[in-house]
This record gives C-alpha cells, structure tokens and sequence, in this order.
C-alpha cells in the first residue's frame, strides 16, 4: 500500500491510483446518469402517458428496444449508485479488513442478482405481444 | 490532564451543534436509504406482471393499491427524496469540480430552491388523486 500513497517526491496524478477513487468517480458518473434517466422514466410514465398504470400500457411502451435499454440501464446504474451508497456508510462506521472484503463481492454479487431479477420482470410485458 | 466527557471531546459531532451543511449531510443518507426501500418495494410491485392471467393481477394492484391515498401520499415523500438527494448530489458533484465553494451558501438555497419549485409540481399533479376532485 505505501507506494499507492502520495509523496511530495511523485507527481499528483499518481495519488489518483488509490483504490478508492474509482468508487468515489464511478459515484458521480452513475449520479449523473441516473438524474437523466430517472426523470425521462418518471415524466413518461406518469405524467405524458395515461393517468393509470396498466399491463397493457407498459406493455406497450416496452414493446421498444430504446425504452427496454433506458430501463435496464437505469437499473444497472440505480443499483451500482444505491449498493456503493450503503457501502461507504457501513465503511464509515469502521469494520475490519475482512468484513470490507465479503461486502464488497457480497453487494458485487447482489448487485448482479438483482440486475438479473428486474429483467427477468420485465420479461412478460416485453413478451405479451 | 482532566477529564473531558464524551460531549465536549466530540463537540462538533453532538446533534445540538450540527450547523446546517451537517444536516444535510445526514439527510443525504437518509434519503439514500430510504430510496433503496422504496426501490426494492417498487421492483417488488413489477414483478405482480409475472403473476396469474396475462396482466390481471398487475392492473388488479395498480387500480386499488396504486390509487390509495396512503400510497400516493409515500409518492409525494418519495419525489421529495429523490429531488432532495439528487439536487444535494448535484451540489456535491460541483463542489467537486471547485465550482462555487465561495459562494456555498447561495448554492445549497439554488439547488433546494429548484428541488422545492419540482417537487410543488409534482405535489400539485399528485393532490387530485388524494383527495378525489380535481385540485382548481
């Protein structure tokens, strides 16, 4: 680890290579995404389409290849953004080496699981038609 | 040395003397949580297109959950949430970049007073189905 930490004998950049900064950035670039792909999803759904939700409808408008990937993006990026969340406050409160390990396959794992499941729900509107 | 209790050691770090950027702080993460209930709740809802006949179940939920003004009252909570989280984000986001950290405190009034002005509307739009007569 010492030689990832920053000396006044190397240049800034390399202090950039500590493990946590890919954590902290991919943080923002999913925050950005999310911000326009969550209210793309919110304004069409509940306020451009009908006042209702309905098989029919969503069916509908998942019958597009371009709303199945908004959706399945936004889930992907929801779920990187939300578990990295909860993995900095539990860093926070201080746990050992170890524990900070199993977190972090354990939210890699769910993270995936989960991805898989909200696609596997979405699979009866994509193939009601 | 003399003892020092746990409140005057901490000082900074006891509720009572939070200043406002703490707060947020806080609440940042409470919302973050929160969101993620909201979203396994919501994954959790989706997944009723899976069940029964093609749909019945999901247009069954939607016409009689979806619409009890209980429910749509934790929507308004919900968009308060995600603006809230997403308009303190962005600020993050900025300071980051150095981009107005002088002026920290016109900012944080900027992004909550945008936040506030989205989530009237969506209160707006939302109130007719709370209480069952259109709001004007």
């Amino acid at each position: 680890m010492a030689q990832l930490t920053s000396s006044p004998t190397r240049p800034p950049g390399r202090a950039m290579l500590k493990p946590g900064v890919f954590s902290w950035l991919l943080q923002r670039v999913t925050a950005v995404f999310i911000a326009v792909l969550l209210f793309v999803h919110v304004w069409e759904i509940h306020f451009i389409s009908e006042k209702k939700v309905t098989f029919d409808l969503v069916a509908e408008r998942l019958n597009n290849p371009g709303w199945i990937a908004v959706e399945l993006l936004l889930l992907a990026v929801l779920l990187y953004h939300g578990l990295n969340g909860v993995r900095s406050i539990i860093l926070d409160f201080g746990i050992s080496h170890t524990a900070e390990r199993f977190l972090y396959w354990g939210f890699i794992l769910a993270g995936f699981s989960v991805w898989v499941l909200g696609a596997f729900f979405l699979a009866p509107f994509v193939f009601s038609k | 040395m003399s003892q020092v209790s746990l409140n005057e050691k901490y000082t900074d770090l006891w509720p009572t003397n939070y200043k406002v950027g703490m707060w947020v702080w806080l609440l940042h993460r409470v919302t973050g949580l929160y969101i993620i209930v909201y979203g396994i709740i919501h994954l959790w809802e989706i997944s009723i297109g899976l069940m029964g006949v093609k749909g019945e179940a999901f247009d069954w939920f939607f016409s009689v959950v979806g619409l009890n003004p209980f429910i749509q009252f934790l929507d308004i909570l919900t968009m308060f949430a995600l603006l809230f989280h997403g308009m303190n984000g962005l600020r993050v986001i900025l300071f980051d970049f150095g981009i107005g950290i002088r002026r920290q405190k016109t900012v944080f009034l900027a992004v909550m007073a945008v936040g506030f002005a989205v989530w009237v509307a969506t209160i707006i739009e939302t109130l007719p189905f709370i209480t069952g007569r259109p709001l004007f």
